[in-house]
């Protein structure tokens, strides 16, 4: 077995779960993001993509603020550095395995 | 199964179109160069009406390319962000290297026509339509937004049609932008009025 293939068992499970990379996808392109707009894009409910972010902050991955903008509550996130390289290795670990 | 980064691109992409504001500010800022055409057509040289013509190419233009993303990020605080997300994008503020050589190609491709051909004015607007109006088209099919396909077509159509139709050249720019802006004016108009429509501000953001 191709060792770049045997390294796909070391991937990141954090980033893995499909939800969880799609909202580290979004991010990485971004600057910040709000929890409205995450929802919207990732089609999570709303106690899956709380979980979801805690679960990435957790990790030292996202990184949360809970703002207000006038008086409404609003909730950005942003890949911290970390989780900016941890999404690199991720998709340089699959492009090396799958070609 | 599709790169996550790119269905994040394309996701985001589509995002920053799905108010329409952009092509309502495009629109806008095409349109002053029909302004400044008739301007400098229907006044004499010296005149206030040419200063004044003059002013929109050499300062209003650059001035409305200048502020327009931040006057459409700030009507977008105001009615995009509260009804369906916030979100800042990413600048990496590298120079658009394939913007920079598709212009510089098709800048040398135009001048070899014009060396070459005796109608180089009809190819003038054949390029002014078909080049904006296929990256328009392309940039739709890739974001998957069918109205901006439906622009892309018409504006490379309208191009071909200034050019058949035989204008001088001031005369068929000054057609051609107008058309051009009055296409993305009413596009983005469109948008935006049942963008608004379908998203009302939800009750927590009032």
């Amino acid at each position: 077995m191709k060792k770049a293939v045997r390294q796909l068992s070391d991937v990141d499970r954090v980033i893995h779960s499909p939800a969880r990379l799609v909202l580290v996808a979004l991010l990485y392109t971004l600057q910040e993001a709000d929890f409205v707009y995450l929802q919207r894009e990732s089609q999570l409910t709303r106690g899956n993509l709380s979980s979801h972010l805690m679960r990435l902050e957790e990790a030292g991955y996202v990184r949360i603020d809970k703002t207000f903008r006038g008086k409404v509550p609003m909730t950005v996130c942003s890949l911290t550095r970390s989780g900016r390289q941890a999404f690199e290795t991720y998709r340089q670990t699959f492009k090396r395995a799958l070609g | 199964m599709q790169d996550p980064l790119l269905d994040a691109h394309i996701r985001n992409a589509r995002y920053w179109n799905v108010d329409g504001l952009s092509e309502i500010a495009i629109g806008l800022q095409v349109l002053l160069v029909p302004l400044y055409l008739y301007g400098v057509t229907q006044t004499s040289r010296g005149s206030l009406g040419r200063v004044l013509a003059v002013l929109v190419l050499v300062v209003g233009l650059p001035a409305a390319m200048f502020l327009s993303g931040r006057v459409v990020v700030a009507i977008r605080r105001r009615f995009t962000y509260p009804r369906t997300g916030f979100v800042e994008y990413r600048r990496d503020g590298r120079p658009p290297a394939f913007g920079l050589g598709l212009a510089l190609a098709l800048l040398v491709l135009f001048l070899v026509v014009k060396s070459t051909t005796a109608n180089w004015v009809a190819w003038l607007f054949v390029f002014q339509g078909v080049v904006p109006g296929a990256l328009t088209f392309y940039f739709g099919h890739l974001v998957r937004l069918a109205r901006l396909q439906v622009v892309g077509a018409l504006c490379a159509v309208f191009g071909v049609a200034v050019a058949l139709a035989g204008a001088g050249l001031v005369q068929g720019m000054t057609t051609f932008w107008l058309g051009f802006g009055a296409l993305y004016l009413l596009s983005g108009g469109v948008t935006f009025w049942r963008y608004v429509r379908a998203h009302p501000v939800p009750a927590e953001a009032q």
